[in-house]
């Protein structure tokens, strides 16, 4: 009898189980990776449930906490408030302070700068009246260097030059006493025509005023109205005293004297005037330049030079040159000459010294023209000198 | 890869010397484990057709449980420590990348049997064993497949390795 079998009753195919072996393990794969990625999920999920657990529970403990620190807070506010309060009032205390210190300041500052004001113009009028001395001084110390120059200048001159350029005060008086006479007797000796007019005057016409310096001649014309119609100024002019020595030429100091005579027009256009002007000492090239260009219609100027014994004019204007004679001097030779003869005269009257000064005297004469008689009389072989180096008190003429 | 590996067999891998020996002995138990399963599920079939008197399906049957279990003998008794795998601390990456390749063929192979088994032994319970005889033969030759791999692999541990290929030179 056949057995029904129990379990290989092929009823059906297998199939392939290798490659549903396959499959499911490729299916069980999958699932156990999805199973992986839900599980990393889940743990995820978990622990985001966690964090957020923790959150509010920290949240409910933060709570509680915050009610406590919201009142420490206001209090620890309130302090600051109550330190900020103090601190606001220090601060403006401290404006207060420093405002009171800038005003200070400024005050202190302000007395600084009116007490340096004050300084300032106190030394500027010491360094004005130092200024002033110090001028002074300079001046001084110019006038002493001026005064030394001099002095170097005589001294490196010789002294025939020195004898010849300086002059006492006596010789200057003498010098103006003769020329002055000379002038005088010129005068009373002559008449004069007036070139502008061509009037003629006698010597009897003439009046004369003699002063201290000064000669005025004129001739005067006119019975309601006088004017005058010629007219001569005659002036001796005396250079400084230069420390007892009268040595320096005249120049610049007589120059407004010479332009106040031109410029005056006092007696009209047919008044003819001279103004004369003497030096003993002569007179500086600056100054003759100007005169000898002097060209006026009707007023001459002249220097007379007494030491060289010179006239200096305009020699191109004929009228200046026609009245120049009138002031001519003497010459130093016929003045030499004049005291010879008056000297001879003496010893053919028995005179038989003479001494230079009291010569010098009685003729109102300078020594130099006494001493050059002197020399002359005794070149002549007429007399001797005796010197005051022999013992004599001035130069002594013995005739022998 | 390595991470399935490890998921299947804790412990894996060659890197540290040390790890080789019990890497090498997991694999292997592993196998031997599997093929036991295997050889007992197509035990109870084998007995199942004795039953009802299918002598045809049972040689098919009994052919594949002979082969398992020699292969099984084989996995178990073999015997490679000498290998310079485990002696020498310096190995290429190289070399152990094929091991890992070889050990990952092995396991997926194992898998689809082990799992091919299973389904036969289901279709049998369910009366549909029409084709079973087809079935063994498909599965005696993954299974040989399975075996050539594993003899690669010693191959590679003994014969390879010792040639040096996978040795770094001092």
């Amino acid at each position: 009898m056949n057995k029904e079998p129990m379990f290989f009753r092929d009823e059906g195919e297998m199939g392939d189980v290798l490659d549903e072996a396959e499959s499911l393990l490729e299916e069980t794969r999958v699932l156990e990776e999805k199973v992986q990625a839900q599980i990393i999920l889940v743990v995820e999920y978990y622990r985001y449930l966690e964090d957020v657990v923790s959150s509010q529970t920290n949240k409910k403990m933060v709570g509680e906490e915050i009610g406590g620190i919201k009142d420490e807070f206001t209090e620890m506010v309130n302090e600051w408030d109550e330190k900020k309060d103090q601190l606001k009032k220090k601060e403006e205390e401290i404006t207060r302070q420093q405002q009171l210190i800038l005003e200070r300041e400024t005050k202190i500052e302000s007395q600084m700068e009116n007490f340096e004001i004050e300084q300032k113009e106190r030394i500027s009028k010491e360094l004005h009246k130092i200024s002033q001395l110090s001028t002074n001084v300079e001046e001084q110390l110019n006038e002493v260097e001026r005064i030394k120059n001099i002095i170097d200048n005589i001294l490196s001159e010789d002294g025939e030059s020195i004898e010849d350029k300086l002059f006492s005060k006596e010789d200057i008086e003498y010098l103006q006493l003769n020329y002055f006479s000379l002038m005088r007797s010129r005068l009373t000796s002559r008449g004069v025509v007036n070139p502008l007019t061509k009037e003629e005057y006698n010597k009897s016409a003439w009046e004369i005023d003699i002063a201290n310096k000064e000669i005025n001649a004129r001739i005067i014309r006119g019975i309601i109205k006088k004017r005058v119609s010629v007219g001569f100024n005659i002036k001796f002019i005396v250079p400084e005293d230069e420390e007892g020595f009268i040595y320096r030429k005249i120049g610049k100091d007589v120059s407004d004297v010479i332009t106040g005579f031109l410029q005056s027009n006092e007696d009209g256009k047919n008044s003819f005037n001279a103004l004369v002007l003497i030096s003993p000492t002569g007179w500086s090239e600056w100054i003759i330049d100007k005169v000898i260009n002097i060209r006026n219609m009707n007023k001459c100027v002249y220097l007379v030079d007494l030491c060289e014994r010179n006239i200096f004019f305009n020699s191109s204007d004929t009228k200046t040159k026609l009245f120049a004679k009138w002031f001519l001097p003497v010459s130093l030779e016929e003045e030499i000459e004049n005291m010879v003869v008056n000297l001879e005269e003496d010893i053919k009257n028995g005179v038989l010294q003479f001494r230079v000064d009291k010569i010098a005297l009685q003729y109102k004469i300078p020594r130099k023209i006494v001493i050059s008689a002197f020399k002359e009389i005794v070149n002549n072989g007429k007399g001797e000198f005796i010197l005051p180096d022999d013992g004599a008190k001035d130069v002594i003429l013995v005739v022998r | 890869m390595e991470k399935l590996i490890d998921k299947i067999i804790p412990g894996y891998g060659y890197r540290v010397q040390k790890d080789r020996l019990n890497s090498d002995r997991a694999v292997r138990d592993k196998l031997s484990r599997e093929l036991k399963k295997s050889y007992n599920s197509l035990k109870e079939i084998s007995d199942l057709a004795y039953k009802d008197g299918r002598r045809d399906v049972l040689r098919h049957i009994k052919d594949l449980i002979n082969t398992i279990d020699i292969f099984k003998n084989e996995i178990e008794n073999a015997s490679y420590g000498l290998s310079p795998l485990f002696k020498e601390d310096k190995v290429s990456d190289d070399a152990l990348d094929r091991m890992v390749e070889f050990d990952i063929g092995l396991i997926d192979e194992l898998e689809i049997i082990t799992t091919a088994v299973d389904l036969v032994y289901d279709h049998v319970l369910k009366g549909e064993t029409s084709d079973i005889i087809l079935q063994m033969r498909k599965i005696k030759r993954n299974f040989d497949n399975l075996r050539n791999i594993f003899l690669d692999r010693t191959d590679f541990l003994i014969k390879d390795m010792a040639k040096g290929e996978g040795v770094e030179s001092e």
